[in-house]
């Protein structure tokens, strides 16, 4: 049984979350600010918070900075606000999932279970590094099994998805382009105009990430390449 | 070849046609002239026969008389031998004074009729004088004339006239070949020409100048081919080419005119007849040399003269431009001298001019200069302050004209006049500022205003989007309402992008971006596009087509904004192409420029302008048929957005061919990109970069 405390001053939309979160796992606790969703946290055995931003009495993002003085659970932000500089700001305060209103109630599910298993089972940090295995957020590559799962669940990948993904985890946060990555994956030069690697790319993404438009860990560089988000 | 040869072969011919022809006009001309003066037309043929026979026998009487009288000068041929009636026609019996036979060639005087001239004898006398000089001292020598002279001719004094006679007569049908027979043959052969002369002179001048004309048509030209071919000589400038045939022509008639000294009748008329042939064939050849010169129009430019003429004209615009170049720098060093070093100066040449000029007409008056002095130099004072002042408000100026708008003139110190004018300056200088800031601050309020807004809607939208979403989870069993349900789906989707775009599109046209430009590689993005965007372009039935060069092609973008271009165009295409056509997206690197193409075919029917279609909210297809989603911002947008990033983005439609190109310059190529956007609305401080 998980605690999820949904805050948000918009009653309507804590109601279709509570709908949509109705799960005899899931036991919801609502606030309609910040300053109530800090005293719900302090009283009870929260696991997981889900946080609007733009709210009275105190907003989101001076809520989740006074919550991180104390606590570590998973803070999701769902807000209306979406531009780049709020995302940013978002995440810096530690927020460690961040989606934007109107937002798909699939994947605000997703999002909420995946936070809750990595939270859950991986004790909230990066996991065990070990030579053979490298995990990145809720991705773990295990190099003797050949086998990658996320949040826990077993990914099911192609030999060649799986060397691309190897070769992006083994080097968090470096920018590889596409000629590279078809190098070390293929052993052999690319010839001409080929997009095999953003196809494969593309595969790779609609495996791993809940929202393949918005990555949280296999991020496209326009116009240089592809990298694996440093989460560890 | 063959053209060649029978076009110079038809000239050669023409050209002879003209000479001929003017040369026989020519004669025609003056043989009737010349009949005209010997009364061809007004007498009959044998009175002029015995004019000429007449005429001749009076020289022959006289040459016989020098015979005899200067016997050891004629030795070589002497009157019998040269007078012998085999050797002459003339038959001839010559008295002297004395009236006794001193010469006869006539062996009997009875064998009369064996002569010719009804008349008989003809009697011709020839008179011998001496002549007496001014001193009546009596000369040596003899004259001898036909005409009995006058007593007097001018300082000499006739003396002992005596007569000799001649009666001559010319032998039965003229049996020798002399000068009386040649005579004979020409007068009867002439006489009966005397009248054909005018048809054909007149025919043959006709001729001449049709020939003339049809040769004047016939240079630089050939025979069935189009098009001018001038001969080797065309190249030659004219004015040299006319000299060079002038000058042995007049050399040639000169010795012509030389040898012609002296010598008469047949010779000569040769003479005048060849120097005019050689004179009219130059400059027949000469004509044809200018038709074609015309032809070509090079007859005046082609020629020394105007060679010359033209290198004049350029020595002297290059001088000017020397000149011009002179002053400039000169102009430039004089502005380069500040005002208060130019006006010293210009007020101590003054000061000299006046102390020459001055000094010259009053130089006693000692009180005069002190006093002249003390003036000059507060005038100076005053200039040089005014001066420095006027330096100061130019300053100004200028830096306000520039953009400077915070710059500030210090008036302390300055004349009253220009003190308010910097004043002036100053307030001009505030108020721009102020007015640029109110602009600045009013487009980030509308862009403000716009974001806000948008959050204020996005909560409802939310709710609306969330709650029709539950909704069409309900199992109703009523058809009606799940397709209404359906309706409201698809429309609070179409809301939601609506808001998307409208900030987008705001932000990007007023510049409230934040644009942060890196090196990145066109042929890279390329790929990402065609890997995001295979799988849907082959759902909707459409091959994509892509293409760059192998080498990298770097420009300076900011990856998720030219992503968003990239997004746009491609969406674009995904709604409004046709299916199982080919989708094109080429890189190409012109002129340092990385030109990017998305090709594809169209759909429907594209019924807008290009410029149109960059309007916002303007869709390509004019029904606006809500089957397709879309705002019709996409394209508004990635136009901004490129322009942004210092790109360009053009439409063109051909037909049903939708055509968009990117244009950016290549990294390297040019260090700062051409048209970077101002930095006017962005904020200063540029937040790190974002990945998508």
């Amino acid at each position: 049984m998980y605690n999820i405390l949904i805050c948000d001053d918009e009653p309507d939309i804590v109601n279709a979350l509570k709908i949509y979160l109705n799960d005899p796992e899931y036991r919801l606790l609502t606030a309609s600010n910040g300053r109530e969703a800090l005293d719900l946290a302090a009283r009870e055995d929260i696991h997981l918070i889900l946080l609007d931003i733009m709210m009275p009495a105190l907003d989101g993002i001076s809520a989740l900075a006074k919550l991180r003085e104390s606590s570590n659970i998973p803070v999701i932000f769902l807000t209306a606000k979406s531009e780049d500089t709020d995302k940013i700001l978002g995440l810096n305060v530690g927020a460690d999932d961040y989606v934007t209103k109107p937002f798909s109630p699939l994947e605000v599910t997703a999002r909420v279970r995946s936070q809750l298993r990595r939270y859950m089972h991986l004790g909230g940090h990066g996991g065990n590094q070990t030579a053979e295995t490298v995990s990145i957020g809720g991705i773990e590559l295990d190099d003797r099994a050949k086998a990658v799962t996320l949040d826990g669940d077993p990914v099911s990948l192609t030999p060649i998805e799986y060397d691309i993904l190897k070769l992006l985890m083994t080097h968090p946060g470096e920018v590889f382009s596409p000629k590279e990555i078809y190098r070390e994956v293929w052993h052999d030069n690319p010839l001409g105009s080929d997009n095999t690697v953003a196809v494969h790319i593309r595969h790779l993404r609609e495996k791993i990430e809940i929202n393949p438009a918005d990555p949280r860990y296999l991020k496209v560089v326009w116009g240089q390449g592809y990298k694996m988000e440093d989460k560890r | 070849m063959k053209n060649e040869s029978t076009g110079a072969l038809r000239k050669a011919l023409l050209f002879a046609a003209v000479i001929l022809c003017a040369a026989l006009t020519v004669g025609c001309v003056a043989s009737a002239w010349l009949m005209y003066n010997e009364e061809f037309y007004t007498t009959p043929k044998d009175l002029l026969i015995e004019k000429e026979d007449l005429s001749r026998m009076r020289r022959d009487a006289k040459l016989i008389v020098h015979h005899l009288l200067y016997a050891d000068y004629y030795a070589a041929e002497p009157l019998e031998v040269v007078y012998a009636d085999t050797a002459t026609n003339l038959r001839y019996v010559l008295f002297d004074e004395n009236g006794e036979i001193a010469a006869s060639n006539v062996q009997a005087i009875a064998g009369e009729e064996n002569y010719t001239y009804e008349g008989g004898w003809k009697e011709i006398p020839v008179y011998l004088s001496e002549y007496r000089n001014a001193n009546d001292e009596t000369q040596t020598f003899t004259d001898i004339t036909l005409e009995r002279p006058n007593r007097e001719r001018g300082d000499y004094h006739w003396d002992n006239t005596s007569t000799y006679r001649m009666f001559g007569m010319l032998a039965k049908n003229l049996p020798v070949q002399d000068g009386y027979r040649f005579m004979h043959l020409l007068y009867n052969a002439v006489y009966g020409l005397r009248y054909a002369v005018y048809p054909v002179g007149a025919v043959s001048f006709l001729l001449a100048i049709l020939c003339f004309i049809l040769l004047m048509c016939a240079s630089a030209r050939r025979p069935r081919q189009a098009g001018l071919f001038p001969g080797p000589l065309h190249a030659v400038p004219f004015d040299l080419l006319a000299a060079v045939c002038i000058v042995p022509v007049a050399l040639f008639l000169d010795l012509m005119s030389g040898l012609g000294v002296g010598s008469t009748g047949f010779t000569m008329a040769a003479r005048i007849a060849a120097s005019i042939l050689l004179i009219a064939c130059v400059a027949l050849g000469l004509l044809m040399s200018a038709a074609a010169r015309i032809k070509t129009g090079t007859i005046f430019r082609n020629t020394v003269v105007w060679r010359t003429i033209m290198l004049l004209w350029e020595i002297l615009k290059w001088l000017g431009r020397g000149l011009r170049k002179v002053g400039e720098v000169l102009w430039g060093l004089c502005g380069a001298i500040p005002r208060f070093w130019k006006l010293l100066v210009l007020f101590i040449a003054l000061l000299l001019y006046e102390i020459v000029v001055f000094g010259a007409s009053y130089p006693d008056v000692e009180v005069y200069w002190i006093f002249h002095v003390i003036e000059a130099v507060v005038l100076l004072g005053i200039a040089l302050w005014r001066a420095l002042s006027l330096g100061k408000l130019g300053k100004g100026g200028e830096a306000l004209a520039v953009g400077n708008l915070s710059y500030h003139v210090d008036p302390g110190g300055m004349p009253r006049d220009l003190k308010k004018q910097a004043e002036a300056l100053n307030r001009i200088g505030v108020g721009m500022n102020r007015a640029v800031e109110e602009r600045m601050k009013s487009e980030r309020m509308k862009t403000e205003l716009i974001t806000n807004v948008s959050h204020d809607i996005k909560t409802p939208l939310t709710s609306i989007i969330n709650y029709t979403d539950l909704l069409s989870k309900e199992d109703s069993g009523n058809e009606k309402i799940r397709e209404y349900t359906e309706v409201l789906t698809r429309q609070s989707v179409r809301l939601k992008r609506l808001i998307d775009d409208l900030v987008e599109a705001s932000k990007a046209s007023s510049g409230a971006l934040d644009v942060s430009l890196v090196p990145c590689d066109a042929s890279v993005f390329l790929e990402q596009a065609a890997g995001e965007y295979d799988q849907r372009l082959t759902d909707a039935g459409m091959t994509l087509c892509m293409a760059h060069p192998d080498h990298p092609v770097t420009i300076l973008a900011d990856g998720r904004r030219l992503w968003r271009v990239f997004d746009n165009l491609m969406n674009n295409i995904l709604k409004y192409g046709q299916s199982g056509t080919r989708v094109y997206l080429t890189l190409e690197e012109i002129n340092r420029f990385a030109v990017i193409t998305f090709r594809n075919v169209s759909r429907d029917p594209l019924n807008v302008s290009p410029d149109e279609l960059m309007e916002r909210f303007v869709r390509g297809d004019a029904s606006r048929s809500s089957a397709t989603e879309g705002n019709g911002l996409g394209l508004s947008i990635a136009k901004s957005l490129t322009e942004l990033q210092g790109g360009a983005l053009t439409l063109a439609i051909d037909g049903d061919l939708f055509k968009a190109t990117l244009h950016f310059p290549v990294a390297g190529s040019d260090p700062l990109p051409a048209a970077h956007p101002t930095p006017t609305l962005a904020s200063g401080t540029h937040p790190p970069v974002l990945e998508a």
